[in-house]
C-alpha cells in the first residue's frame, strides 16, 4: 500500500468568461481573491482542498490546476472572451476529473467526491449540444467520481437552466430580482468560501455530504421558477 | 511530526462547554497488565475552538485482575458530542465492572444498551420537545469500543472487544498490525452510520489472544485513518514506540503527532501483558 496521506476534496470553479461577463469579471476576480484569503485563515481545511479554476467561453482555459492554495501567492485572473459554450466546460470536466483523481490517488490520497462551482451569467449558446457531455459527467455509471455541481446564475441566467445544471435542487442559486449583479457575485463568493471550508470540515468528520451556505439575498432557483 | 506537519498555531479555547481539557492522559500497571491511555484534541478542533469530542475510560478490577476500558468518539455534528463520548465510556466500563463483581460473563448487547441509556437519561434533562431517546441521538451520539482484558497465569492475556460504530482495535506485535475487527463490505457500510444511542441488532465481542510482547490498542478513527493498514510511516512510528510501554507523556506525545490532513481528535488506549515476573 502506498503511503497514506489522508483525504482531499477536489474543487473546480468553472467560470463563464463570455463577453457578456465584462461588467462583472472584476468583481468575480476580487471574490476569488477573498476566497483565497478566507482559506488561508483555515489552514486545516485548506490542506484538504485541491483547487482548479477553469474559464470557459467557446473553449476552456485552465487558470489553475489541483492547486494547494496555501502555496499560491495569488489566484489567477479571469478574463472575458466570445460565446457561452457549456459543452466546452462539461467536456473538459469529463476527462479532467477522472485524470485528476487518478493523479491524487497515485500520490497516496483518498479522494472525496469532487465539487464543481459553475458560475454563469447567460444561457448556453450551444443548446442542446452541451447536454450530452453533461449527462455523461453526472452519470455515476460513466463517471465514477461524478461531481456535485453547484450552479450559480447571475444576470440573464434563467432559473430553469441553472436548475438543470445543478445536481440537486438545493445546489441551484440565482440572483434575486432587483439585486445588483456585483453584489450578487460578492455574496456568491462568500458563500463559495464558506461551503468549501464546510465541505472540507465535513470531510474531516468522515461525512462526505456537501454543505452549501445560502447567501442572504440569493433565493433558491426553485423558488423563482 | 510524521511527514508534512500541519500549520503551527496556539490552540484556541473550546467554546460553549463545561471544562474539557485539550488532552487527557492516564497510565499505570497492575501486577499483570500495563495500561496507557491518551485522548488529544484534533488540530481542526484546536483551530476552530471546539472541545475534544473523543474520550476514554479505563479501570482495574481487583478481584479478577482484569482491566476494563472504553474509547469513544462523539459524532461531530451533534451539539454535546463530547459529553456523549464521556458518558458512553464511563457507563460502559462501570457496567462491565459491576458484571465482573457479580462473577458473571459480560453481556455485550446489554452493556451497549446500558451505555445508550446513559445518554438518554442525560438527554432527558436537556431542553427539547422530542422524546428523550431522540434527543439523545440529536445531542449525544457517539461511537464506543469496549474491552475486557483478562491476564493468564503464563503472563499473557486474552481480550474481548466489542464496538458500536467505527472506533476500532488492533493487536500490535513487533511491527505487525492485526485488526481485531475484520472489515467486510457490509461492515464498512454499516459502521459508518451506527452510533449510540443506536445499537446494532447483532452485536458480539471479538476474542483475541495477547501473547507476551504484544499490545492491545483501542483507537478512534482519528487514529485509524492515519494508521491505515499500519504499513505507512504512522504505523512504523507507533510500532517503534509501543514495543514496550513508554512513559504516559511519551505515549501522549506519540499520539499527538502532526501530519497534514490528519486533524481529527485522536484517542488511543493500550494494554500490554507484563509477561509474569
Amino acid at each position: 500500500m502506498a503511503e497514506n496521506l489522508g483525504n482531499v476534496l477536489p474543487v473546480y470553479v468553472v467560470a463563464d468568461e463570455s463577453a457578456s461577463m465584462g461588467p462583472v469579471v472584476g468583481e468575480l476576480n476580487s471574490g476569488l481573491a477573498e476566497l483565497h484569503q478566507a482559506l488561508l485563515r483555515e489552514p486545516m481545511a485548506a490542506a484538504k482542498v485541491r483547487f482548479t479554476i477553469l474559464g470557459f467561453a467557446d473553449d476552456v482555459q485552465v487558470r489553475l490546476s489541483l492547486a494547494d492554495l496555501r502555496t499560491e501567492s495569488a489566484l489567477p485572473v479571469l478574463t472575458t472572451r466570445s460565446t457561452t459554450s457549456y459543452g466546452a466546460a462539461f467536456g473538459e470536466l469529463l476527462h479532467r476529473i477522472p485524470a485528476d483523481i487518478d493523479a491524487l490517488k497515485s500520490q497516496g490520497y483518498s479522494v472525496y467526491r469532487p465539487a464543481v462551482f459553475f458560475l454563469t451569467d447567460g444561457q448556453p449558446t450551444d443548446e442542446p449540444a452541451w447536454r450530452d457531455p453533461y449527462e455523461r459527467l453526472v452519470d455515476k455509471e460513466i463517471t465514477h467520481a461524478a461531481p456535485n455541481i453547484i450552479a450559480c446564475g447571475i444576470g440573464a441566467a434563467r432559473a430553469r437552466t441553472i436548475l438543470e445544471v445543478a445536481t440537486r435542487p438545493e445546489f441551484a442559486f440565482i440572483g434575486a430580482p432587483g439585486v445588483e449583479l456585483g453584489l450578487a457575485i460578492a455574496e456568491f463568493s462568500v458563500a463559495l468560501t464558506k461551503s468549501i471550508v464546510a465541505s472540507a470540515r465535513a470531510a474531516a468528520a468522515d461525512r462526505t455530504e456537501l454543505v452549501v451556505e445560502r447567501p442572504n439575498s440569493f433565493v433558491m432557483a426553485v423558488d423563482v421558477v | 511530526m510524521i511527514g508534512t506537519p500541519v500549520a503551527v498555531f496556539e490552540p484556541r479555547p473550546p467554546h460553549r462547554t463545561g471544562y474539557r481539557p485539550d488532552t487527557a492522559v492516564d497510565g499505570w500497571s497492575s501486577a499483570e497488565l500495563t495500561v496507557r491511555g491518551a485522548s488529544v484534541r484534533g488540530y481542526q478542533h484546536r483551530h476552530d475552538g471546539s472541545p475534544r469530542q473523543d474520550d476514554f475510560a479505563v479501570s482495574w478490577h481487583a478481584a479478577s485482575g482484569a482491566v476494563v476500558a472504553a474509547v469513544a468518539d462523539g459524532v461531530s455534528s451533534v451539539e454535546l458530542a463530547h459529553l456523549g463520548a464521556t458518558l458512553a465510556c464511563r457507563s460502559a466500563t462501570d457496567q462491565l465492572l459491576r458484571r465482573l463483581d457479580e462473577g458473571a460473563e459480560p453481556d455485550w448487547p446489554e452493556l451497549m444498551r446500558c451505555a445508550s441509556w446513559a445518554l438518554v437519561e442525560f438527554a432527558r434533562a436537556q431542553p427539547g420537545d422530542d422524546e428523550p431517546a431522540a434527543r439523545a441521538g440529536r445531542l449525544l451520539s457517539t461511537t464506543v469500543v469496549v474491552t475486557l482484558v483478562r491476564p493468564r497465569p503464563d503472563g499473557s492475556a486474552v481480550a474481548s472487544v466489542c464496538r458500536v460504530g467505527d472506533s476500532t482495535a488492533w493487536v500490535l506485535a513487533g511491527d505487525r498490525w492485526a485488526p481485531v475487527f475484520q472489515a467486510t463490505e457490509t461492515d464498512t457500510a454499516e459502521v459508518a452510520t451506527v452510533a449510540l444511542p443506536h445499537v446494532p441488532h447483532e452485536l458480539r465481542a471479538e476474542v483475541v489472544e495477547l501473547p507476551v510482547g504484544s499490545v492491545l490498542l483501542l483507537g478512534t478513527d482519528g487514529v485509524g485513518t492515519a494508521l491505515g493498514d499500519g504499513s505507512g510511516s504512522v504505523g512504523d512510528a507507533f510500532a517503534a514506540t509501543l514495543a514496550t510501554a513508554p512513559p504516559p507523556l511519551e505515549f501522549t506525545r506519540l499520539l499527538d503527532f502532526s501530519r497534514e490532513t490528519f486533524d481529527d481528535d485522536r484517542t488511543l488506549l493500550a494494554v500490554w501483558p507484563r509477561g509474569g515476573r
